[in-house]
Formats: structure tokens, C-alpha cells, sequence
């Protein structure tokens, strides 16, 4: 399981592997900012896509494992409301070596942020919301404002 | 025999619902799908235009035939992480 509804704790999902394997650990916690565009950020609402977004978060990392020789990958992603300072997704990375370990940590924040069903909506201070985009093409920066993604009273 | 359609994110708050059944016809493509959506739910369009296609929770081509009791979603630009 890769999607989570409960909050991810930075030390449990540290805990010292007991395999001595690998030489790199690379670890990444992306965490809700109190600012985007701008604006003041109060929290997050994570949706997801929930079977397609398991399955896809294995193949990423699956792919990643084929792609460099790693002796282990982890990823866990929230789903429901994250509050500021809090971790919306993490990755943990460990390979013999430090250039895998980055690489494949890079590969998989990607494959996450760009072909993962997950959307988020942003609460922001001003008591509107407003989904997230992150475009995959840049076309996509080009949705028309009638689309239903402005921000709204929420 | 219908298909099942699931929208998501801000494709589900525009259309108000976040599942719709819709009967099934031999030749039934993913397009057919969106453009059933797009005439009943006119504010939608927007997003449709620039949503993806997921079929049984697979990325599928928008031409993509559908079967009978298959899952279609339409993914507007992910934003995860």
C-alpha cells in the first residue's frame, strides 16, 4: 500500500533498515507550505484515484528498480486532509551508491507529481479553495478560467 | 448493459456527481463517453478537453473501445506530491 489516510511520521518511516546492502540512503518528504502563487496556504485536501494510483506507484517503482540497481524503495503518499508542516508524500531510496539512490529518487517524485491519479486542493486564508494543477504539458497551463478550476468560496 | 463512468477532483465538483452510469452500445469509444459528458454537462468542457482517460484504471486512448461493465475515468491534470 503507497496511499495512506493517516499521518506519516518522518521517524517511523526512517527506521533503520536491518539489510546492509545499500551504501545511499536518500530520503524526501515533500510537506505542505504555508504559501502557493501568492497566496496563504491554510491545508490540503489529497484525492486519488485509489486502485489506479496504487498500481501505478508500484510500477514507478518497479521502473525505477530496472532502471538502477537499488536495494530498496519506499513510497507513501497521503490521501485526505494534511495540515501545514506536515508530509504529503515520502520517498525513501536506498542503493549501494549515492548517484542510484538520487536518480532514482528524482525518477520517482516525477513519476509521482506527473502520472499518479492524485489531485490536491488548496485551502487558502482567504476562505477560498482551489484544486492544483501540475501541468503535464504546457498546453495544460492554458485552461480557460471558466473551467471550473478557479478558486471558489469554499 | 452500461458502462460505469468515475470523475475526479475538480472534473467531479463541476459535474456535481462523482459516478454515472451510461447504457453501453456495440462500438462505444472513450470519445463517445466524453462527448455524452460534454453535451449533459456543458460547464464541464473545459476540463474534459484537457482530462485523461482511464479505462478498468488504465490510461487508455481516447478511440479505445469499451465493453460492457467497463470502468471509465477521466483524470483532469494530476497534481500529487
Amino acid at each position: 500500500m503507497y496511499l495512506t489516510p493517516d499521518r506519516i511520521d518522518a521517524g517511523m518511516f526512517c527506521e533503520a533498515s536491518a539489510v546492509f546492502e545499500a551504501g545511499a540512503e536518500v530520503l524526501f518528504f515533500g510537506v505542505v507550505r504555508d504559501h502557493s502563487q501568492g497566496r496563504k496556504v491554510l491545508y490540503l485536501d489529497y484525492e486519488a484515484y485509489e486502485p489506479m494510483a496504487e498500481k501505478l506507484l508500484g510500477e514507478a517503482i518497479r521502473e525505477a528498480s530496472s532502471k538502477w540497481p537499488l536495494v530498496h524503495a519506499r513510497v507513501l503518499h497521503r490521501t485526505g486532509r494534511v495540515g501545514l508542516g506536515e508530509i504529503a508524500v515520502a520517498l525513501r531510496v536506498s542503493a549501494a551508491h549515492r548517484d542510484e539512490a538520487y536518480k532514482a529518487s528524482r525518477f520517482l517524485i516525477e513519476a509521482i507529481k506527473h502520472r499518479v491519479p492524485i489531485w490536491k486542493k488548496e485551502h487558502f486564508a482567504d476562505g477560498t479553495c482551489q484544486w492544483s494543477l501540475c501541468p503535464r504539458d504546457p498546453e495544460n497551463v492554458k485552461i480557460p478560467a471558466a473551467s471550473g478550476i478557479e478558486a471558489a468560496a469554499c | 448493459m452500461e458502462v460505469k463512468v468515475v470523475l475526479f477532483a475538480a472534473l467531479r465538483d463541476t459535474v456535481g456527481q462523482e459516478e454515472i452510469r451510461i447504457a453501453w452500445c456495440r462500438g462505444m469509444t472513450g470519445q463517445d463517453v466524453m462527448g455524452c459528458l460534454k453535451q449533459d454537462f456543458l460547464s464541464a468542457g473545459p476540463l474534459l478537453n484537457h482530462a485523461l482517460i482511464a479505462v478498468n484504471g488504465q490510461y487508455a486512448e481516447a478511440g479505445a473501445f469499451l465493453m460492457p461493465g467497463d470502468e471509465i475515468a477521466f483524470l483532469p491534470p494530476v497534481s500529487g506530491g
